[in-house]
């Protein structure tokens, strides 16, 4: 078996990873940094439907939140007849990155969650497609700006993302508390498979 | 074309420099070949920074760019217009170099206006395939989730008309009009489609066909089974 970036990391996440080999499940992963509004967005989809690995947070100084969220979390989503996509927020600390590298490598599709108005995420954006690029079999990427912000903003940061080298990625506004708004970004990733699955 | 008021931003200079800056540019704004205004932000036609600033967000995708102070390595690309003045420049200097990216601008808003016109033109050509790019914003009517999963298409690689209105389930004639707005903002290429039999080969699909019809009656269904 390759060395593996996580590897040697294993012991410290047993459940997860037994939890990702067990099967080959539709997944969809979410990620971006502490307090952007991931486990948020996987409640609006998924509902009751969610196992959450949420602890006191004791990482004041990079956000203020009281809960985040220390493992990978899961929701899932129920097509009917037994069949379901599993959506799997990855912890947005950088202690955690080995988790987001194995998710990532299993998934169909990621939600990279931004706020465009801050500078550090447009490096933790690159950061993360970066690394998405490089996987064997890379996932479908989309950018989820989750705060208010002018189209102007939500552009520029698109223009940056392609300055950099990351290609044309969607920059597209969710709030993560709305249900309709996930849903039209789910859409867009749907689409995105049909077409790329269809010949021309 | 040369009454066009042009903007210039100084955000990302530095306070002792802006100081300087401002009353010689009352005096150069006055004497150069086009009006000028100064606007916030790094969306002005005109960047005008210091050394310090040279990697501020922005600052990549600006065409112009008037660096004052030491030089500094800018990360705009080899088509963009740079210009440096001294610290201690002077009012001659600064018309001379308004007047050299007024006359920038000009050209360059003239090869646009050009080639967006030979691209708006070709829309609807039936052997055509079109990418963005760069990702828009746009206003209504293309503000739709229709329009962004057809935008989103075209961001991933060169796709036909055809293609478009089946995966993104626009109307072919709002397809056309989305088509015409990305020319009409220089953000759309057009390429020519391949032909019968040539078309690429599907992706290996990351997931399968039933899945994806389910998951799509899902999302349809307003996220119910």
């Amino acid at each position: 078996m390759n060395e593996t970036p996580w590897a040697g990391h294993d012991a410290e996440a047993p459940a997860l990873v037994a939890a990702l080999r067990a099967a080959e499940i539709p997944r969809i992963t979410l990620t971006g940094r502490m307090g952007i509004g991931k486990t948020t967005a996987i409640r609006t989809l998924c509902g009751s439907e969610f196992a959450g690995t949420d602890v006191r947070n004791l990482d004041l100084g990079s956000h203020l939140k009281e809960f985040t969220t220390v493992g990978a979390e899961f929701g899932d989503i129920a097509l009917g007849d037994g069949e379901r996509v599993q959506l799997c927020g990855c912890p947005g600390q950088e202690r955690f990155s080995f988790v987001r590298h194995w998710v990532l490598s299993v998934s169909f599709g990621v939600l990279v969650l931004v706020d465009v108005n801050a500078a550090e995420d447009l490096d933790e954006a690159i950061k993360i497609l970066t690394e998405v690029a490089a996987l064997p079999e890379p996932p479908l990427a989309l950018v989820l700006s989750t705060r208010s912000c002018s189209d102007e903003a939500r552009e520029q940061f698109a223009r940056a993302l392609t300055a950099r080298g990351v290609g044309v990625v969607p920059v597209l506004q969710a709030d993560p508390r709305e249900r309709q708004d996930l849903l039209n970004v789910l859409s867009v990733l749907v689409s995105l498979l049909a077409m790329e699955g269809a010949s021309v | 074309m040369l009454n066009t008021v042009v903007t210039i931003s100084i955000d990302l200079l530095a306070h002792s420099l802006a100081e300087r800056f401002l009353p010689l540019f009352e005096v150069a704004s006055r004497k150069s070949l086009r009006p000028w205004r100064v606007t916030p932000g790094v969306q002005a036609h005109v960047l005008v920074l210091d050394a310090q600033h040279a990697n501020a967000l922005g600052v990549a995708q600006a065409r112009c760019v008037i660096c004052i102070g030491e030089q500094a390595r800018l990360p705009v690309d080899s088509s963009a217009w740079v210009s440096w003045l001294p610290p201690q420049f002077t009012v001659a200097d600064l018309i001379g170099t308004l007047d050299r990216a007024a006359i920038f601008l000009h050209d360059q808003r003239n090869q646009k206006s050009k080639a967006t016109a030979e691209v708006v033109a070709r829309v609807g050509g039936a052997h055509n395939a079109y990418r963005i790019t760069s990702w828009a914003v746009l206003p209504a009517p293309f503000d739709t989730p229709g329009c962004l999963r057809g935008m989103a298409m075209l961001s991933k690689g060169a796709v036909s008309l055809e293609q478009l209105c089946r995966h993104s389930q626009l109307d072919p004639a709002l397809a056309q009009q989305l088509l015409q707005q990305l020319a009409r903002r220089g953000l759309l290429t057009v390429l020519e489609a391949p032909g019968a039999g040539g078309g690429r080969e599907p992706a290996r699909a990351r997931a399968s066909e039933g899945l994806l019809q389910r998951f799509s009656k899902w999302v349809l269904m307003g996220g119910r089974a």
